[in-house]
C-alpha cells in the first residue's frame, strides 16, 4: 500500500499495539516524514527512549509542544515537525480545571484522594488522557496531522474501551443511583435488596465507609461536569470513527504481537472504526534462497573463495543460518498475518543494525514506511 | 544477607517487566528450574493471559485452577473477575447475594473503573495460594505495567487512601507478604535494548526503600558470543552479493547489535542472570526447560 498518500488524506493518525513493538520510534519516524512532504505535523508520544526524546528536542519536563528542527539534519521541507510528551496527570488536571464550574471545586477535586488514584498510574487513565490530549490538539486546528503513540496495550480492546470506562466512572450514571443525598452521613447499612441499594451496601461491605465516603466526595465534586465529560467522550469518539482519522496497526513478526494485531484488525472492523494498515517491524532480511540444509556448506566455500579463514568462516557460516531462520520464521508470520487482512494492508520495515535514537534513523525508517510499493 | 539468598529460598517470586521482553517465558523457566530441584512449584499468570497454556502445550486454557503442565510443576490462570467474586463470597457470606451483586450493571460499572480494586483482587488471591502451602514456590508472571512495578504498589495505595475497612485490611495483609524480603522476591526482566533496560533502571529506582523485595535482574534475549574479535576485519572484504556476501551481512548485523546489547548490559545493576536469545523458530516445553536450566543456580 501507498502509506504516504494514505496518510496524506487524514488529519490524525493513532498508532497502536502491543508493548516492545517500536511504536515511539514508528510514530515519530511518521511524523518526520510526513512533515518532510511539506505538511504541519505533531507527534504526540508517550515515554520515548532518552536518546529519542533528545533527538526530538524533547525536555522530559513539561508536555509542550516543541519543534525539531529538521533543517539541522538536512530534512527541511516546506512543512514543520513537533512534538510533544503526553503526560496523563497533566492532561487530566487541565481538564478538570476546566470542566468544573469554580477554581475552588477544581481544587477539591484535585486534592480528594481517590482523584489522585484515578489520575496517577491506573489502567486505563493514560489512555484516556491520550484521547482527550488528541482531541484539544486537533480542536486547535494548528495542526495538519497529528499522530499519536498510543500506551501498548497488551489487550486492544483495552485501549479502545478505556476512555469509556472512565468515563462512565466519572459521569456517574450508575453511581449516582448509589451516591444520593444523605450517604455522605455515615453508614446504610446492607439493604439485601436488588438494585442499586443492595449494590451500595456491598460496595460498602467491601470498602469501608471511609473510603466510600471518599468516592462520593469525589462524585460530588464531579456533580455538574458529567455532562461536559460525556459531550468530550462523545466528540473524541465521533473523531476517531471520522474520515479524518485512521488506525495504523504496529507490530512486530514473533507470534505473539501478531496476534495481538489481528485481535486489534479485528476490534477496530467490529467498531467501525478506520483501519490504516500493519506497520510491521523489525522484520529479519532473507539473505540466501535454496535448500536450508545446504546454506551453511554453500556459505563455508564461498567465504573460503574469498579469502576468508576457516575459522571464521565457520562461525560466519552458523550465523547466516541461524538470521536466516529468522528471516524464514518472520516469513511464515507475515504472510499468516497477510492472509487475515490483506496483503497489500502490511508494511515492511527491516531489522536495523542499531536502535533508532536519531533524526538519521528516524529519515530511514520513513523512507521505508513511505516508499510507495 | 537477603540479597544473596537464592530466590529458590522464597516462597514467592514476582517476574515483572516492560512487554515483550518475555517475562512469561522467564517465568516458565524459574517454575520449571524450581520444579527440576524437587520443589512442588506453582506457576500463576494472572489478567487471562492464557500464555502458558501456549509455552506448555496445554491445548486448551489453563484456567482459574491448579493444571499440571510439568513434572512438579502445576499452573494458575487468575482471572479478576473470578478473583472479585471469591473475595465478595468471603465478605458477604451469601453466595446467592453475590451472585445478584455480579450481576448488578451498577455494581460492573463500578468495579471496572474502581483504579486498583481487580490487581488488590489478584494480589489477595495470589496469597491464598501462597498461604494454602500446597507447593513450596509460586512464581507470577505479573502483568506489563508500562509503568514500573505498579502492580505492586496496589496494596501501598489502598492502605494510603482507606485507613479502616475491610479493603484496608485487605491490602495490609497482601502487603505483609508482598513486603517480607525473607518469603518474596521481585525480578525484572529485561532484553538488552535500550528502552527496556532504561524502564528496568527507573523501576529499581522507583522501588528503591519502599519495602518491595527486589532481587535482582533477569537479562534476556542475549545474543551468546559468535564471533571474536578481529572477524569483522576478516569479512570486511567479502564483496556483496552471492552466499559469501550474505554471510558477511549477516555477520556484520550480528557483531553490531553485540556490540550494541553489551553496552546496554553494562548499564545493568543487580544482574542475576543472562539467558541467550534463542534462534528456534517457535519456543516449546523443551526450550524453555533448557532456560530453565540456565536459571538452576539462581
Amino acid at each position: 500500500m501507498n502509506l504516504a498518500e494514505h496518510l496524506d488524506g487524514v488529519h490524525v493518525a493513532v498508532c497502536a499495539g502491543a508493548g516492545g513493538v517500536g511504536m515511539t520510534p514508528t510514530a515519530a519516524a511518521l511524523a518526520a516524514g510526513v512533515a518532510q512532504r511539506g505538511r504541519r505535523v505533531l507527534v504526540l508520544t508517550i515515554d520515548p527512549a532518552r536518546r529519542l526524546a533528545g533527538a526530538l528536542g524533547l525536555p522530559q519536563t513539561d508536555d509542550d509542544e516543541h519543534e525539531v528542527d529538521l533543517a539541522a539534519h538536512g530534512m527541511d521541507g516546506p512543512g514543520s515537525l513537533h512534538a510533544a510528551m503526553l503526560d496523563a496527570r497533566r492532561t487530566f488536571d487541565a481538564l478538570v480545571r476546566e470542566q468544573a464550574p469554580s477554581p475552588e471545586a477544581a481544587g477539591r477535586i484535585l486534592r480528594n484522594p481517590i482523584y489522585g488514584q484515578l489520575a496517577g498510574a491506573v489502567a486505563g487513565s493514560h489512555e484516556y488522557m491520550a484521547m482527550e490530549r488528541l482531541y484539544e490538539v486537533w480542536a486547535g486546528g494548528r495542526f495538519d496531522l497529528i499522530v499519536l503513540d498510543t500506551p501498548p496495550s497488551r489487550h486492544a480492546l483495552d485501549f479502545l474501551e478505556a476512555p469509556g470506562r472512565i468515563t462512565r466512572f466519572v459521569d456517574g450514571k450508575a453511581l449516582r443511583l448509589l451516591v444520593r443525598p444523605g450517604m455522605r452521613a455515615g453508614r446504610l447499612g446492607l439493604r439485601v435488596l436488588p438494585g442499586s441499594g443492595m449494590a451500595l451496601g456491598a460496595v460498602e461491605r467491601l470498602t469501608g465507609t471511609e473510603l466510600l465516603t471518599d468516592v462520593s466526595e469525589f462524585l460530588a465534586g464531579f456533580d455538574g461536569m458529567y455532562e461536559g465529560f460525556r459531550r468530550r467522550a462523545d466528540e473524541v469518539a465521533r473523531l476517531l470513527a471520522s474520515a479524518e482519522t485512521t488506525f495504523l496497526l504496529v507490530t512486530v513478526p514473533q507470534p505473539e504481537p501478531m496476534t495481538e494485531a489481528d485481535f486489534f484488525w479485528r476490534a477496530l472492523r467490529e467498531r467501525d472504526l478506520p483501519f490504516g494498515g500493519v506497520v510491521v517491524n523489525k522484520v529479519h532480511p532473507s539473505y540466501v534462497g535454496g535448500a536450508r540444509s545446504r546454506v551453511r556448506g554453500r556459505a563455508r566455500r564461498a567465504l573460503a573463495a574469498a579469502g576468508v579463514p576457516a575459522d571464521v568462516a565457520d562461525r560466519a557460516a552458523e550465523n547466516l543460518l541461524h538470521f536466516q531462520s529468522l528471516a524464514d520464521r518472520d516469513r511464515a508470520n507475515i504472510e499468516r498475518l497477510q492472509a487475515r487482512v490483506g496483503a497489500d494492508a502490511l508494511i515492511e520495515v527491516p531489522l536495523l543494525d542499531h536502535d533508532v535514537h536519531d533524526l538519521e534513523g528516524l529519515s530511514a525508517v520513513a523512507g521505508h514506511l513511505l516508499s510507495a510499493t | 544477607m537477603l540479597a544473596t539468598m537464592s530466590l529458590s529460598a522464597r516462597r514467592l517470586v514476582i517476574v515483572s517487566g516492560k512487554g515483550g521482553v518475555g517475562k512469561s517465558t522467564v517465568s516458565a523457566a524459574l517454575g520449571m528450574a524450581a520444579a527440576g530441584r524437587g520443589l512442588r512449584a506453582l506457576l500463576i499468570e494472572v489478567a487471562s493471559q492464557e500464555r502458558m497454556s501456549l509455552l506448555f502445550d496445554q491445548g486448551g486454557p489453563i484456567g482459574y485452577h491448579e493444571t499440571p503442565v510439568y513434572p512438579g510443576l502445576d499452573a494458575f490462570s487468575i482471572d479478576p473477575e473470578k478473583a472479585l467474586e471469591e473475595y465478595l463470597v468471603s465478605q458477604l457470606k451469601v453466595r446467592a447475594m453475590v451472585e445478584r451483586l455480579v450481576s448488578n450493571r451498577a455494581f460492573g460499572h463500578i468495579t471496572a473503573a474502581a483504579p486498583g480494586l481487580r490487581e488488590l483482587v489478584t494480589l489477595a488471591k495470589i496469597r491464598q495460594l501462597v498461604d494454602r502451602g500446597r507447593h513450596d514456590i509460586v512464581v507470577v508472571d505479573a502483568p506489563a505495567t508500562g509503568h514500573g512495578l505498579g502492580f505492586l504498589k496496589v496494596p501501598r495505595n489502598f492502605i494510603r487512601v482507606t485507613h479502616t475497612g475491610p479493603v484496608h485490611a485487605r491490602a495490609v495483609w497482601v502487603a505483609g507478604l508482598l513486603e517480607d524480603a525473607e518469603r518474596t522476591a521481585v525480578v525484572i526482566v529485561t532484553t538488552p535494548e535500550e528502552l527496556p533496560v532504561t524502564e528496568t533502571l527507573e523501576a529499581i529506582a522507583d522501588v528503591d526503600g519502599q519495602g518491595v523485595p527486589l532481587a535482582g535482574v533477569i537479562a534476556n534475549a542475549v545474543f551468546e558470543p559468535l564471533f571474536e574479535p578481529g572477524d569483522g576485519e576478516a569479512l570486511a572484504a567479502v564483496p556483496a552479493g552471492g552466499d559469501a556476501g550474505a554471510a558477511a551481512a549477516a555477520a556484520r548485523t550480528r557483531i553490531a547489535r553485540t556490540a550494541d546489547e553489551a553496552e546496554q548490559l553494562a548499564r545493568v545493576r543487580r544482574c542475576l542472570g543472562v539467558l541467550p536469545f534463542l534462534f528456534e523458530p517457535r519456543l516449546d516445553t523443551a526450550a524453555v526447560a533448557g532456560l530453565g536450566e540456565r536459571l538452576a543456580r539462581l
